[in-house]
């Protein structure tokens, strides 16, 4: 391409206009010199002809200008006649002399005053002003030859319904994925296609609210708005105040009588927030926020000092605090250092999460390898002060790299969470109750593997406390509470633990009626002591249910015992806690990762098993006294007089074991889903942290094992599960 | 001279009622020859098995969108010529302007009169007769 080629190309165009038929740039014509002029724009950026290109872009903003009838159409051709003259002189200049020597500023300043906009950047035009919205065609539009037929109302009503329905479907899977764009399209078009029909149909409230719902999907589709929480949570208001619009519609032309009209301003408010949030950047905190969060200054410090910076000469706070010898230097260059990081903020990257497994599986194998060779016999004979030094230097290390390896696959419960307050959303709709939902701690991390395992036994919880927890209106008003309930998700880290708190402002535990059913169940015996927590504990047990009626929500016969053992085999634990008239807490505690468990080692003859801490209740060494056997029942051993079974794990694996009394012998009383047994092994090791490994498929189903584990030493250890021993024992 | 009402016009909208609202408005206009499609690929599938004088389409649909469709006409031998008035909701100028590239006949903004709409479709059949 050189400049003789340019000119030919701006020669085709202006031969082009010259043989138009009309004085009228028509939308086909349009199109054609737009793209000639985009070409033109390309060739003059390299062939360095900036006056060319600057002119060819302000002539294609003008017929954009045409084409959307912004700006009358006989100005623009005249305007674009004159500017293909123009174009034209300017190639001549650059095809002669290599430059041109007049000036197009005349020419376009005359531009820029018709198109109302500045054309100066001309080839760069894409980020200028909004996309223009013309106005819809014949502005006498409205009213005049509209459509309003009952059958076309009708036929809007079905398919708007279930186009809306759609969204929902959709929206699950944009929480999961924000960043995919076909998600965001497949909930902009029901929006867009809703608004189209409203508009023929004269249904402003519907066609405003879709309208505004689609602006706010198409700044997301753009990414100039991210897909944060809030705006699924304002999406979904949006679908069901527009069903609920439509719902309205239906009940009047059906004759039914017309419920109130919807109220949409705190919708449409909340939306242009939501809008405004895409043009703010956000802002870093303050130092003197941080500094107060990390407990360097109080409030009061901070307010003080803050107004002694304004005093003349002003200083910056940082420098008043140090000056002052209320933070010290460390500790401001720490927070700055701090707020530096928040601008940066983005500093982050998608890794697929097979690579992290991967990852965390290596390093695994790494702590194994590295304790093996800690251990190794013929190192330690070495005496080798050295390679001691550095073998310990090493363990450091991996336990270290260990720790860190797993915290990358850490995500926060938000997600979790959030699909929690929209079934609460949803239930409440269903059953007519009045729901907040309010949650706390929802950046506490957990293992990504864990995120999907505890979600079932959490949903059951939140469908029990809306179904039997939380009242309805009246009965709320009645009982003096106000008459919209809370139910309150938290989330925090205690230990290695991840606590869930589950809990409604609601009716509360009714102790008198959980006994009556667990006396009639046979549950516990009409002499039985309970305390509070006792009986309140006592709905986890299998087969109990005190929900009078069956609801579509829970109650399904599906009770709260399927979600205690779901938690426990997660190894989890839950406690209830509850006041009559005032609420229920539902606690459960998950480990953070599925990856490790905390196990005691035992011994049995020659065989080395692991037990998960978790389950064990305490070890004991028994009298002889302690020691039932009647003959033709199971063993049996008192212990602090309640009389647990006997399961001897020699007999179960088939060794031949030291001890075979049990008060030479040592007894682990393992938990098991429903009862307590006294585990017979030989000696306990001790305690170690161990990584999990799948036996793999074939060996998955053996009863009494959960898993294995690489020991210390090199050897495999078996991880044994209670709830599997014990039906072994009671098969045999 | 007057369009020749027995034009064969495709509406392409996945949305149906917006598909019939079309039809009864170029009913009012004299139009009664229409096949209808709920997306671009089967816009083409019609376009294919019959002979079309018209197509309406609508820009945002799943699957094959009224800018791919309309590309797919543009760069067929046998389709090429063919009117194409798209739909928008609004005259956003990116949606326009790419369509005008891509070789729109004309588009029309939602909502509509049966009286802009015939304007629209004789403007375009006019231009290309003359």
């Amino acid at each position: 391409m050189d400049h003789a080629e340019l000119r030919r190309e701006i020669d085709d165009m202006a031969s082009g206009f010259l043989f138009l038929e009309k004085k009228e740039i028509d939308i086909p014509t349009a199109g054609q010199f737009l793209n000639q002029l985009e070409a033109v724009m390309g060739h003059a950026e390299t062939l360095g002809a900036p006056e060319a290109r600057r002119l060819a872009g302000g002539l294609s903003r003008l017929l954009e200008k045409v084409v959307l009838e912004s700006v009358d159409a006989a100005t623009g051709f005249g305007l674009f006649e004159r500017g293909i003259v123009l174009l034209q002189s300017v190639a001549d200049g650059y095809c002669n002399a290599g430059r041109y020597e007049g000036s197009i500023e005349g020419f376009m300043g005359e531009l820029a005053a018709a198109l109302g906009i500045p054309v100066e950047s001309g080839a760069k035009e894409t980020a200028e002003a909004p996309p223009g919205e013309a106005p819809p065609e014949s502005p006498e539009a409205a009213g005049k030859g509209r459509v309003q037929d009952e059958s076309l109302l009708r036929d809007f009503i079905t398919e708007g319904l279930e186009y809306i329905g759609e969204i929902e479907v959709n929206i699950l899977n944009l929480e999961q994925e924000p960043d995919n764009k076909d998600y965001i399209n497949a909930i902009f078009r029901p929006f867009h296609s809703v608004k189209g029909v409203a508009s023929f149909l004269n249904l402003d409230a519907i066609r405003t609210l879709a309208h505004d719902l689609e602006t706010l999907l198409d700044k997301a589709r753009n990414e100039a708005l991210p897909v944060t929480p809030e705006l699924i949570d304002l999406i979904l208001d949006g679908s069901d105040t527009l069903k609920a619009m439509i719902g309205r519609l239906r009940d009047e032309i059906e004759g039914r009588e017309a419920t109130e009209l919807i109220d949409t301003s705190d919708l449409v408010r909340r939306i242009k927030l939501a809008e405004q949030g895409a043009d703010q950047p956000k802002q870093p905190k303050k130092l003197g926020t941080i500094l107060v969060e990390e407990g360097v200054i109080n409030e009061e410090e901070l307010q003080a000092a803050l107004e002694r910076s304004q005093i003349p000469p002003p200083r910056k706070l940082g420098q008043t605090l140090i000056a002052e010898g209320i933070a010290s230097p460390k500790d401001v260059s720490r927070a700055l250092r701090k707020q530096a990081q928040q601008v940066t903020d983005s500093n982050t990257i998608r890794v697929d999460i097979k690579k992290l497994d991967d990852l965390i599986d290596m390093v695994g194998e790494l702590v194994i390898t590295q304790s093996m060779i800690r251990q190794s016999e013929t190192l330690q004979s070495l005496g080798d002060r050295k390679l001691v030094r550095d073998i310990s230097q090493l363990a450091s290390i991996t336990s270290e790299l260990q720790r860190s390896s797993t915290v990358l696959r850490m995500v926060p419960i938000k997600q979790t969470f959030q699909r929690m307050s929209r079934l609460v959303r949803d239930l409440a709709k269903n059953t007519g109750k009045l729901i907040n939902v309010v949650t706390v701690g929802e950046d506490t991390e957990i293992d990504r593997n864990m995120v999907d395992e505890i979600y079932n036994p959490l949903v059951h919880m939140v469908r029990n406390a809306v179904d039997h927890g939380m009242e309805m209106p009246e009965e709320r008003i009645r009982a003096g509470k106000p008459e919209r309930g809370t139910i309150r998700l938290k989330a925090f880290h205690r230990g290695g633990n991840i606590v869930i708190e589950i809990s409604d402002d609601g009716r509360g535990l009714n102790r008198e009626k959980i006994r009556e059913k667990a006396l009639k169940n046979g549950l516990i015996g009409p002499g039985d002591a309970l305390t509070d927590q006792e009986i309140n504990r006592l709905i986890l047990l299998p087969g109990f249910s005190t929900a009078e009626k069956i609801t579509d929500i829970s109650g399904r016969g599906v009770g709260m015992d399927v979600v205690k053992q779901a938690v426990e085999k997660l190894r989890g634990k839950m406690d209830i806690q509850s006041v009559e008239g005032k609420g229920t807490t539902f606690v459960t505690g998950f480990p953070l990762t599925m990856a490790i468990i905390d196990g005691m080692i035992v011994k049995v003859g020659g065989e080395r098993y692991i037990l998960p801490t978790v389950a064990i209740r305490q070890l004991i060494r028994p009298d002889r006294a302690a020691y039932n056997c009647i003959v033709g029942e199971a063993e049996t051993i008192n212990v602090m007089g309640r009389l647990l079974p006997l399961v001897r794990l020699h007999r179960l694996f088939d060794i031949e074991p030291v001890h075979a009394n049990p008060w030479e012998a040592t007894l682990v009383v393992m938990e098991g889903e429903k009862r307590s047994k006294c585990l017979l092994v030989d000696e306990i090791l001790g305690k170690e942290e161990v990584v999990i490994k799948n036996l793999g498929e074939s060996l998955k189903r053996i009863k009494g094992v959960s898993g294995g584990a690489i020991l210390g030493d090199g050897n495999v250890g078996l991880i044994l599960d209670p709830e599997g021993l014990f039906e072994m024992a009671e098969a045999n | 001279m007057s369009v020749d009402k027995n034009l064969k016009i495709l509406i392409v909208d996945d949305f149906a009622t917006m598909r019939k609202v079309i039809r009864n408005l170029l009913k009012q206009g004299g139009y009664e020859n229409i096949v209808e499609a709920e997306d671009g690929a089967a816009a083409l599938k019609i376009l294919k098995s019959q002979p079309v004088d018209f197509i309406i389409s609508d820009w945002n649909m799943p699957n094959m969108s009224g800018l791919e469709l309309l590309k797919a006409v543009r760069s067929d031998d046998e389709l090429k010529a063919l009117p194409f008035l798209m739909v928008t909701a609004e005259a956003l100028k990116d949606n326009v302007v790419a369509a005008v590239k891509a070789g729109v006949s004309n588009y029309i903004v939602k909502p509509f009169t049966a009286e802009v709409l015939n304007e629209k479709i004789e403007k375009i059949v006019k231009s290309l007769a003359a």
